[in-house]
Protein backbone atom coordinates (compact mmCIF):
# COMPACT_ATOMS: atom_id res chain seq x y z
CA UNK A 1 0.00 0.00 0.00
CA UNK A 2 1.32 3.52 -0.58
CA UNK A 3 0.69 4.57 3.21
CA UNK A 4 3.43 2.32 3.86
CA UNK A 5 6.41 3.84 1.91
CA UNK A 6 4.90 7.24 2.90
CA UNK A 7 5.36 6.25 6.45
CA UNK A 8 9.18 5.15 6.10
CA UNK A 9 10.03 8.57 4.25
CA UNK A 10 8.06 10.94 6.17
CA UNK A 11 10.01 10.46 9.51
CA UNK A 12 13.46 10.90 7.87
CA UNK A 13 12.19 14.24 6.66
CA UNK A 14 10.60 15.00 10.04
CA UNK A 15 14.29 14.19 11.70
CA UNK A 16 16.49 16.18 9.27
CA UNK A 17 13.73 18.91 10.03
CA UNK A 18 14.32 18.67 13.79
CA UNK A 19 17.83 18.28 13.35
CA UNK A 20 17.45 21.83 10.90
CA UNK A 21 15.80 22.99 13.87
CA UNK A 22 18.12 22.79 16.78
CA UNK A 23 20.79 23.89 14.66
CA UNK A 24 18.96 27.37 13.49
CA UNK A 25 17.87 27.68 17.65
CA UNK A 26 21.68 27.90 18.71
CA UNK A 27 22.94 30.21 15.97
CA UNK A 28 19.75 32.51 15.97
CA UNK A 29 19.94 32.80 20.26
CA UNK A 30 23.89 31.75 20.75
CA UNK A 31 25.84 32.69 17.65
CA UNK A 32 24.63 35.34 16.45
CA UNK A 33 25.79 38.76 17.31
CA UNK A 34 23.31 40.90 18.91
CA UNK A 35 22.72 43.93 16.43
CA UNK A 36 23.73 47.50 17.15
CA UNK A 37 21.29 49.58 16.83
CA UNK A 38 18.14 47.33 17.91
CA UNK A 39 19.96 44.60 20.05
CA UNK A 40 18.54 41.45 20.69
CA UNK A 41 14.91 41.86 19.60
CA UNK A 42 16.24 41.96 15.90
CA UNK A 43 16.48 38.34 16.13
CA UNK A 44 13.32 37.78 15.75
CA UNK A 45 14.62 38.77 11.92
CA UNK A 46 15.85 35.05 11.97
CA UNK A 47 11.97 33.55 11.86
CA UNK A 48 10.57 36.62 10.30
CA UNK A 49 12.21 36.91 6.88
CA UNK A 50 12.43 32.79 6.54
CA UNK A 51 8.32 32.54 6.78
CA UNK A 52 7.97 34.83 4.09
CA UNK A 53 10.15 33.15 2.19
CA UNK A 54 8.40 30.17 2.87
CA UNK A 55 5.32 31.64 2.15
CA UNK A 56 6.55 32.79 -1.25
CA UNK A 57 7.95 28.89 -2.05
CA UNK A 58 4.56 27.75 -0.90
CA UNK A 59 2.48 29.67 -3.33
CA UNK A 60 4.95 29.29 -5.95
CA UNK A 61 4.64 25.66 -5.61
CA UNK A 62 0.83 25.88 -5.45
CA UNK A 63 1.21 28.19 -9.08
CA UNK A 64 3.26 25.16 -10.93
CA UNK A 65 0.75 22.51 -8.90
CA UNK A 66 -2.88 24.63 -10.28
CA UNK A 67 -1.17 24.94 -14.21
CA UNK A 68 0.10 20.89 -14.06
CA UNK A 69 -3.69 19.79 -12.93
CA UNK A 70 -5.19 22.27 -15.36
CA UNK A 71 -2.98 20.43 -18.27
CA UNK A 72 -3.08 16.68 -16.49
CA UNK A 73 -6.39 16.47 -14.84
CA UNK A 74 -4.82 14.55 -12.00
CA UNK A 75 -6.03 15.51 -8.82
CA UNK A 76 -2.74 14.85 -6.70
CA UNK A 77 -1.77 18.19 -8.36
CA UNK A 78 -4.61 19.75 -7.24
CA UNK A 79 -4.27 18.49 -3.57
CA UNK A 80 -0.89 19.82 -3.73
CA UNK A 81 -2.15 22.88 -4.62
CA UNK A 82 -4.75 23.28 -1.97
CA UNK A 83 -2.15 21.99 0.78
CA UNK A 84 0.48 24.59 -0.70
CA UNK A 85 -1.77 27.27 -0.74
CA UNK A 86 -3.35 26.70 3.14
CA UNK A 87 0.61 26.24 4.12
CA UNK A 88 1.36 29.57 2.51
CA UNK A 89 -1.31 31.03 3.80
CA UNK A 90 0.04 29.80 7.91
CA UNK A 91 4.10 31.32 7.02
CA UNK A 92 3.02 34.46 5.86
CA UNK A 93 0.24 35.22 8.82
CA UNK A 94 3.74 34.21 11.17
CA UNK A 95 5.68 36.58 8.99
CA UNK A 96 3.17 39.26 9.55
CA UNK A 97 2.64 39.16 12.91
CA UNK A 98 6.15 38.40 13.90
CA UNK A 99 6.78 41.52 11.41
CA UNK A 100 4.26 43.12 13.56
CA UNK A 101 5.96 42.40 17.08
CA UNK A 102 9.54 43.34 15.71
CA UNK A 103 7.75 46.40 14.68
CA UNK A 104 6.28 47.51 17.89
CA UNK A 105 9.22 48.23 20.04
CA UNK A 106 11.06 49.48 17.00
CA UNK A 107 9.04 51.94 15.02
CA UNK A 108 6.78 52.71 18.11
CA UNK A 109 3.53 51.17 16.41
CA UNK A 110 1.92 47.51 15.62
CA UNK A 111 1.57 48.13 12.08
CA UNK A 112 1.84 50.96 9.09
CA UNK A 113 0.49 51.27 6.09
CA UNK A 114 3.63 50.54 4.82
CA UNK A 115 3.87 49.31 1.16
CA UNK A 116 5.92 46.01 1.93
CA UNK A 117 3.30 45.40 4.84
CA UNK A 118 0.18 46.42 3.10
CA UNK A 119 0.93 44.13 0.17
CA UNK A 120 1.56 41.44 1.95
CA UNK A 121 -1.42 41.51 4.09
CA UNK A 122 -3.50 42.42 0.57
CA UNK A 123 -1.45 38.76 -0.46
CA UNK A 124 -2.72 36.67 2.59
CA UNK A 125 -6.35 38.28 1.84
CA UNK A 126 -6.05 37.27 -1.76
CA UNK A 127 -5.08 33.61 -0.79
CA UNK A 128 -7.91 33.20 2.19
CA UNK A 129 -10.33 34.62 -0.01
CA UNK A 130 -9.52 31.86 -2.70
CA UNK A 131 -9.29 29.36 -0.02
CA UNK A 132 -13.33 30.44 0.94
CA UNK A 133 -14.07 30.62 -2.54
CA UNK A 134 -13.06 26.59 -2.80
CA UNK A 135 -15.34 25.86 0.24
CA UNK A 136 -18.21 27.66 -1.36
CA UNK A 137 -17.95 26.05 -4.77
CA UNK A 138 -20.22 22.68 -4.71
CA UNK A 139 -18.98 20.72 -7.41
CA UNK A 140 -15.24 19.15 -6.58
CA UNK A 141 -14.46 19.35 -9.89
CA UNK A 142 -15.06 22.82 -10.01
CA UNK A 143 -13.10 23.45 -6.80
CA UNK A 144 -10.29 22.04 -8.59
CA UNK A 145 -10.40 23.83 -11.69
CA UNK A 146 -11.44 27.65 -9.79
CA UNK A 147 -8.49 26.64 -7.10
CA UNK A 148 -5.82 26.10 -9.68
CA UNK A 149 -6.89 29.37 -12.22
CA UNK A 150 -6.88 31.43 -8.74
CA UNK A 151 -3.52 30.26 -8.03
CA UNK A 152 -1.96 30.85 -11.11
CA UNK A 153 -3.18 34.22 -11.00
CA UNK A 154 -2.70 34.89 -7.65
CA UNK A 155 0.75 34.63 -8.08
CA UNK A 156 1.06 38.09 -9.45
CA UNK A 157 1.12 38.89 -5.52
CA UNK A 158 4.53 37.78 -4.62
CA UNK A 159 6.30 39.69 -7.35
CA UNK A 160 4.20 42.60 -6.41
CA UNK A 161 5.43 42.09 -2.16
CA UNK A 162 9.08 41.92 -3.79
CA UNK A 163 9.06 45.44 -6.06
CA UNK A 164 6.73 47.29 -3.06
CA UNK A 165 10.10 48.07 -1.70
CA UNK A 166 11.51 49.23 -5.33
CA UNK A 167 9.16 51.44 -5.81
CA UNK A 168 8.09 53.08 -2.93
CA UNK A 169 10.82 54.66 -0.26
CA UNK A 170 9.75 52.95 3.00
CA UNK A 171 11.04 52.53 6.66
CA UNK A 172 10.78 48.73 5.78
CA UNK A 173 14.75 47.23 6.35
CA UNK A 174 16.15 46.46 3.44
CA UNK A 175 18.17 43.35 2.64
CA UNK A 176 19.51 43.36 -0.43
CA UNK A 177 20.55 46.75 -1.67
CA UNK A 178 22.44 47.26 -4.96
CA UNK A 179 25.25 49.31 -4.21
CA UNK A 180 26.02 47.76 -0.72
CA UNK A 181 25.38 43.96 -1.29
CA UNK A 182 24.31 41.79 1.59
CA UNK A 183 24.18 44.42 3.97
CA UNK A 184 25.09 41.57 7.16
CA UNK A 185 27.50 40.51 9.45
CA UNK A 186 28.69 36.84 8.26
CA UNK A 187 27.98 35.14 11.37
CA UNK A 188 24.02 36.95 10.91
CA UNK A 189 24.17 35.67 7.08
CA UNK A 190 25.03 32.24 8.43
CA UNK A 191 22.51 32.07 10.97
CA UNK A 192 19.68 33.05 8.31
CA UNK A 193 20.50 30.68 5.93
CA UNK A 194 20.40 28.13 8.13
CA UNK A 195 17.20 29.73 9.53
CA UNK A 196 15.76 29.92 5.85
CA UNK A 197 16.81 26.20 5.57
CA UNK A 198 15.08 24.82 8.71
CA UNK A 199 11.90 26.79 7.47
CA UNK A 200 12.29 24.95 3.97
CA UNK A 201 12.43 21.67 5.72
CA UNK A 202 10.01 22.61 7.62
CA UNK A 203 7.38 23.34 4.88
CA UNK A 204 7.88 20.40 3.12
CA UNK A 205 7.19 18.50 6.48
CA UNK A 206 3.51 20.34 6.63
CA UNK A 207 3.08 19.21 2.90
CA UNK A 208 3.49 16.05 3.39
CA UNK A 209 1.48 15.27 6.33
CA UNK A 210 -1.18 17.51 4.71
CA UNK A 211 -1.30 16.05 1.42
CA UNK A 212 -1.30 13.00 3.25
CA UNK A 213 -4.68 13.52 5.30
CA UNK A 214 -6.49 14.76 1.69
CA UNK A 215 -5.89 11.27 -0.02
CA UNK A 216 -7.09 10.22 2.99
CA UNK A 217 -10.32 11.78 3.12
CA UNK A 218 -10.28 11.06 -1.15
CA UNK A 219 -9.98 7.11 0.32
CA UNK A 220 -12.97 7.71 2.63
CA UNK A 221 -14.84 9.52 -0.44
CA UNK A 222 -14.05 6.58 -2.58
CA UNK A 223 -15.41 3.92 -0.19
CA UNK A 224 -18.45 6.04 0.48
CA UNK A 225 -19.43 5.47 -3.21
CA UNK A 226 -18.76 1.81 -3.08
CA UNK A 227 -20.93 1.24 -0.34
CA UNK A 228 -24.30 1.85 -1.74
CA UNK A 229 -23.19 0.58 -5.11
CA UNK A 230 -22.96 -2.76 -3.88
CA UNK A 231 -25.57 -2.51 -1.67
CA UNK A 232 -27.60 -1.68 -4.77
CA UNK A 233 -26.27 -4.67 -6.75
CA UNK A 234 -27.79 -7.06 -4.69
CA UNK B 1 -19.91 31.84 -36.18
CA UNK B 2 -16.91 33.63 -36.26
CA UNK B 3 -15.12 34.73 -33.43
CA UNK B 4 -15.86 38.60 -33.50
CA UNK B 5 -19.76 38.23 -34.88
CA UNK B 6 -20.21 36.27 -31.49
CA UNK B 7 -18.65 38.69 -29.76
CA UNK B 8 -20.62 41.54 -30.77
CA UNK B 9 -23.56 39.59 -29.97
CA UNK B 10 -22.54 38.98 -26.53
CA UNK B 11 -21.87 42.44 -26.52
CA UNK B 12 -24.82 43.55 -28.07
CA UNK B 13 -27.03 41.49 -26.20
CA UNK B 14 -25.70 42.92 -22.91
CA UNK B 15 -26.33 46.13 -24.61
CA UNK B 16 -29.75 45.81 -25.35
CA UNK B 17 -30.80 44.24 -21.68
CA UNK B 18 -29.01 46.89 -20.17
CA UNK B 19 -30.51 49.81 -22.18
CA UNK B 20 -34.18 48.10 -21.35
CA UNK B 21 -33.71 48.08 -17.49
CA UNK B 22 -30.84 50.77 -16.91
CA UNK B 23 -30.11 48.63 -13.44
CA UNK B 24 -26.47 48.40 -13.65
CA UNK B 25 -25.32 51.41 -15.05
CA UNK B 26 -27.40 53.69 -12.93
CA UNK B 27 -26.21 51.32 -9.56
CA UNK B 28 -22.58 51.66 -10.96
CA UNK B 29 -22.71 55.65 -11.12
CA UNK B 30 -24.51 55.86 -7.91
CA UNK B 31 -21.98 53.89 -6.10
CA UNK B 32 -19.23 55.87 -8.05
CA UNK B 33 -20.94 59.59 -7.13
CA UNK B 34 -21.85 58.52 -3.41
CA UNK B 35 -17.58 57.65 -3.38
CA UNK B 36 -16.24 60.66 -4.74
CA UNK B 37 -18.72 62.85 -2.42
CA UNK B 38 -18.06 61.32 0.50
CA UNK B 39 -14.48 61.73 -0.20
CA UNK B 40 -15.34 65.30 -0.60
CA UNK B 41 -16.21 65.37 2.94
CA UNK B 42 -14.53 63.42 4.22
CA UNK B 43 -11.36 64.56 3.65
CA UNK B 44 -12.10 68.74 4.20
CA UNK B 45 -10.11 69.45 0.73
CA UNK B 46 -8.55 72.58 0.74
CA UNK B 47 -6.11 73.65 -2.50
CA UNK B 48 -3.34 72.18 -1.08
CA UNK B 49 -4.35 68.67 -0.29
CA UNK B 50 -6.81 68.04 -3.37
CA UNK B 51 -3.98 67.20 -5.70
CA UNK B 52 -2.39 64.42 -3.71
CA UNK B 53 -6.06 62.96 -2.75
CA UNK B 54 -7.71 63.49 -5.75
CA UNK B 55 -5.83 60.54 -8.06
CA UNK B 56 -7.03 58.29 -5.39
CA UNK B 57 -10.35 58.94 -4.88
CA UNK B 58 -10.85 58.67 -8.51
CA UNK B 59 -9.75 55.19 -8.55
CA UNK B 60 -11.50 54.10 -5.51
CA UNK B 61 -14.76 55.60 -6.89
CA UNK B 62 -13.76 53.94 -9.88
CA UNK B 63 -12.49 50.43 -9.36
CA UNK B 64 -15.75 49.75 -6.65
CA UNK B 65 -18.01 50.92 -9.10
CA UNK B 66 -16.18 48.83 -11.78
CA UNK B 67 -16.36 45.79 -9.58
CA UNK B 68 -20.41 46.02 -9.31
CA UNK B 69 -20.62 45.92 -12.40
CA UNK B 70 -18.54 43.18 -13.27
CA UNK B 71 -20.78 40.90 -10.76
CA UNK B 72 -24.08 42.16 -12.62
CA UNK B 73 -22.27 41.33 -16.31
CA UNK B 74 -22.61 37.27 -14.64
CA UNK B 75 -25.70 37.45 -12.55
CA UNK B 76 -27.71 38.08 -15.52
CA UNK B 77 -26.49 34.81 -16.62
CA UNK B 78 -27.23 32.64 -13.75
CA UNK B 79 -31.10 33.99 -13.89
CA UNK B 80 -32.46 31.02 -16.20
CA UNK B 81 -29.55 29.24 -16.61
CA UNK B 82 -28.75 31.69 -19.31
CA UNK B 83 -25.06 30.41 -19.02
CA UNK B 84 -26.02 27.30 -20.16
CA UNK B 85 -27.47 29.05 -23.40
CA UNK B 86 -24.04 31.02 -23.89
CA UNK B 87 -22.12 27.88 -23.72
CA UNK B 88 -23.98 26.04 -25.97
CA UNK B 89 -23.85 28.50 -28.72
CA UNK B 90 -21.49 27.40 -31.63
CA UNK B 91 -18.87 29.96 -29.97
CA UNK B 92 -15.82 29.85 -28.72
CA UNK B 93 -15.44 30.38 -25.11
CA UNK B 94 -12.46 33.25 -25.86
CA UNK B 95 -15.46 35.03 -27.46
CA UNK B 96 -17.64 34.73 -24.64
CA UNK B 97 -15.18 35.95 -22.51
CA UNK B 98 -14.28 38.98 -24.77
CA UNK B 99 -17.83 39.65 -25.09
CA UNK B 100 -18.08 40.14 -21.57
CA UNK B 101 -15.23 42.01 -21.02
CA UNK B 102 -15.41 44.76 -23.40
CA UNK B 103 -19.15 44.95 -22.31
CA UNK B 104 -17.94 45.66 -18.84
CA UNK B 105 -15.12 48.27 -20.16
CA UNK B 106 -17.94 49.57 -22.22
CA UNK B 107 -19.81 50.48 -19.47
CA UNK B 108 -17.33 51.31 -17.36
CA UNK B 109 -16.13 53.95 -19.53
CA UNK B 110 -19.89 54.98 -19.67
CA UNK B 111 -19.78 55.75 -15.81
CA UNK B 112 -16.29 57.19 -15.91
CA UNK B 113 -17.10 60.12 -18.83
CA UNK B 114 -19.91 60.69 -16.48
CA UNK B 115 -17.88 60.88 -13.28
CA UNK B 116 -15.19 62.76 -14.23
CA UNK B 117 -17.01 65.93 -14.60
CA UNK B 118 -18.50 65.64 -11.53
CA UNK B 119 -15.02 64.61 -10.25
CA UNK B 120 -13.48 68.15 -12.25
CA UNK B 121 -16.21 70.02 -10.08
CA UNK B 122 -16.38 68.71 -6.82
CA UNK B 123 -12.12 68.63 -6.88
CA UNK B 124 -11.24 71.37 -9.07
CA UNK B 125 -9.11 69.37 -11.08
CA UNK B 126 -8.60 69.74 -14.94
CA UNK B 127 -10.02 67.07 -16.62
CA UNK B 128 -10.11 68.10 -20.34
CA UNK B 129 -6.95 66.40 -20.94
CA UNK B 130 -6.05 63.72 -23.31
CA UNK B 131 -3.86 61.79 -21.67
CA UNK B 132 -6.08 61.67 -18.58
CA UNK B 133 -8.44 59.84 -20.78
CA UNK B 134 -5.64 57.74 -22.12
CA UNK B 135 -4.88 56.87 -18.79
CA UNK B 136 -8.43 55.85 -17.50
CA UNK B 137 -9.09 53.59 -20.82
CA UNK B 138 -6.01 51.73 -20.11
CA UNK B 139 -6.37 51.04 -16.30
CA UNK B 140 -9.84 50.55 -17.17
CA UNK B 141 -8.89 47.62 -19.46
CA UNK B 142 -6.32 46.29 -17.45
CA UNK B 143 -8.90 45.81 -14.49
CA UNK B 144 -11.85 44.80 -16.35
CA UNK B 145 -9.75 41.91 -17.81
CA UNK B 146 -8.79 39.76 -14.72
CA UNK B 147 -12.29 41.66 -13.17
CA UNK B 148 -13.99 39.69 -16.33
CA UNK B 149 -12.64 36.24 -15.20
CA UNK B 150 -12.71 36.49 -11.69
CA UNK B 151 -16.38 37.99 -11.27
CA UNK B 152 -17.61 34.45 -13.34
CA UNK B 153 -15.81 32.64 -10.83
CA UNK B 154 -17.42 34.47 -8.07
CA UNK B 155 -20.74 34.63 -9.13
CA UNK B 156 -21.06 30.64 -8.84
CA UNK B 157 -21.08 30.79 -5.16
CA UNK B 158 -23.42 32.92 -2.42
CA UNK B 159 -20.88 35.54 -1.76
CA UNK B 160 -20.07 37.13 -4.75
CA UNK B 161 -19.84 40.58 -3.57
CA UNK B 162 -17.47 39.82 -0.97
CA UNK B 163 -15.56 37.45 -2.89
CA UNK B 164 -14.63 39.43 -5.99
CA UNK B 165 -13.15 42.65 -4.45
CA UNK B 166 -11.50 40.54 -2.41
CA UNK B 167 -10.03 38.29 -5.04
CA UNK B 168 -9.62 40.56 -7.75
CA UNK B 169 -8.11 43.93 -5.75
CA UNK B 170 -4.51 42.00 -4.62
CA UNK B 171 -3.82 41.42 -8.47
CA UNK B 172 -5.48 44.81 -9.88
CA UNK B 173 -2.68 46.59 -7.46
CA UNK B 174 -0.43 47.11 -10.27
CA UNK B 175 -2.91 48.42 -12.23
CA UNK B 176 -4.53 51.06 -9.41
CA UNK B 177 -1.12 52.04 -8.35
CA UNK B 178 0.04 53.04 -11.98
CA UNK B 179 -3.24 54.18 -12.63
CA UNK B 180 -3.27 56.76 -9.63
CA UNK B 181 -0.27 57.56 -10.40
CA UNK B 182 -0.11 58.57 -13.99
CA UNK B 183 -3.27 60.30 -13.32
CA UNK B 184 -1.37 62.43 -10.26
CA UNK B 185 1.32 63.03 -12.57
CA UNK B 186 -1.09 63.90 -15.17
CA UNK B 187 -3.17 66.05 -13.24
CA UNK B 188 -0.33 67.78 -11.47
CA UNK B 189 0.87 68.62 -14.60
CA UNK B 190 4.28 67.23 -13.71
CA UNK B 191 5.39 66.71 -17.52
CA UNK B 192 4.07 63.77 -19.42
CA UNK B 193 7.59 61.78 -19.17
CA UNK B 194 7.11 60.50 -16.28
CA UNK B 195 3.67 59.53 -16.33
CA UNK B 196 4.85 57.76 -19.57
CA UNK B 197 6.73 54.94 -18.01
CA UNK B 198 3.14 54.30 -15.79
CA UNK B 199 1.36 53.93 -18.67
CA UNK B 200 3.69 51.66 -20.37
CA UNK B 201 3.77 49.37 -17.30
CA UNK B 202 -0.36 50.33 -17.91
CA UNK B 203 -0.28 48.69 -21.26
CA UNK B 204 1.90 45.23 -20.99
CA UNK B 205 -0.18 44.94 -17.96
CA UNK B 206 -3.59 44.82 -20.25
CA UNK B 207 -1.99 42.90 -22.48
CA UNK B 208 -0.72 40.20 -19.93
CA UNK B 209 -3.60 40.14 -18.66
CA UNK B 210 -6.11 39.72 -21.65
CA UNK B 211 -4.04 36.63 -22.67
CA UNK B 212 -3.54 35.18 -19.30
CA UNK B 213 -7.87 35.93 -18.68
CA UNK B 214 -8.42 34.29 -22.17
CA UNK B 215 -6.73 31.30 -21.33
CA UNK B 216 -8.21 30.99 -18.16
CA UNK B 217 -11.44 31.81 -19.14
CA UNK B 218 -11.60 28.53 -21.01
CA UNK B 219 -11.33 26.73 -17.23
CA UNK B 220 -13.30 28.54 -15.39
CA UNK B 221 -16.50 27.72 -18.01
CA UNK B 222 -15.94 24.18 -18.53
CA UNK B 223 -19.02 22.08 -17.60
CA UNK C 1 16.45 43.73 28.47
CA UNK C 2 12.88 44.90 27.88
CA UNK C 3 12.77 44.22 24.70
CA UNK C 4 13.46 40.36 25.12
CA UNK C 5 9.47 40.11 26.03
CA UNK C 6 8.64 40.67 22.02
CA UNK C 7 11.37 38.59 20.75
CA UNK C 8 9.92 35.92 23.06
CA UNK C 9 6.60 36.76 21.92
CA UNK C 10 7.51 36.23 18.44
CA UNK C 11 9.01 33.34 19.14
CA UNK C 12 6.16 31.65 20.95
CA UNK C 13 3.51 32.53 18.31
CA UNK C 14 6.19 31.11 15.41
CA UNK C 15 5.61 27.79 17.10
CA UNK C 16 2.46 27.96 18.39
CA UNK C 17 0.85 28.94 15.05
CA UNK C 18 3.14 25.91 13.81
CA UNK C 19 2.05 22.99 16.22
CA UNK C 20 -1.72 24.58 16.14
CA UNK C 21 -1.53 23.35 12.28
CA UNK C 22 0.07 20.12 12.89
CA UNK C 23 -2.55 18.95 15.78
CA UNK C 24 -5.79 19.88 13.99
CA UNK C 25 -3.86 18.18 10.48
CA UNK C 26 -3.72 14.94 13.25
CA UNK C 27 -7.04 15.56 14.16
CA UNK C 28 -8.02 15.49 10.97
CA UNK C 29 -6.27 12.75 10.27
CA UNK C 30 -7.59 10.60 13.38
CA UNK C 31 -11.23 11.30 12.43
CA UNK C 32 -10.68 10.18 8.51
CA UNK C 33 -8.65 6.91 9.47
CA UNK C 34 -11.35 5.87 12.21
CA UNK C 35 -13.67 6.55 8.81
CA UNK C 36 -11.98 4.92 7.09
CA UNK C 37 -11.94 1.53 9.40
CA UNK C 38 -15.67 1.49 9.48
CA UNK C 39 -16.44 1.87 6.41
CA UNK C 40 -13.62 -0.99 5.53
CA UNK C 41 -15.63 -3.00 8.11
CA UNK C 42 -19.40 -2.17 6.79
CA UNK C 43 -18.16 -3.24 3.30
CA UNK C 44 -16.54 -6.15 4.57
CA UNK C 45 -20.18 -7.13 6.06
CA UNK C 46 -22.16 -6.26 3.09
CA UNK C 47 -19.41 -9.03 1.29
CA UNK C 48 -19.96 -11.65 3.30
CA UNK C 49 -23.88 -11.75 3.12
CA UNK C 50 -23.67 -11.95 -0.34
Amino acid sequence: MANQEGNSRIPFLVVCTALSVIVSLYLIFVYAPTERTMGDVQRIFYFHMPSAWASFLAFFVAFAAGIAYLVRWEPHWDTLELASVEIGLLFSMIALVTGSIWARPIWNTWWTWEPRLTTTLVMWLYYFASLMLRRLVDNPERQARFGAVLSIVGFVNVPVVFLAIRLWRTIHPVLLSSDKGLAMEPAMLLALGVSLVTFTLLYACLLMIRVRVEHLRHEVDRLRELGPRSLSNR
Amino acid sequence: MTFWRAVSAIIAKDLTIELRTKETLSAMLIFALMIVVIFDFAFDLHPENTCEIAPGVLWVAFSFAGVLGFNRSFITEGEGDCIEGLVLTPADRSAIYMGKFLGNVLFMLVMESMILPIFAVLFGVPVLNPSLWLTIVLGTTGFAAVGTLFAAMAVTTGARDTMLPLLLFPVAVPVIVASTQATGQILGSQGLSEARTWLRLLLAYDIVSIVLALLGFEYVLEE
Amino acid sequence: MTNLWYLFAAYAFVWTAIFAYVHSIAQRQRSLAQDIKALQEALETIQERE
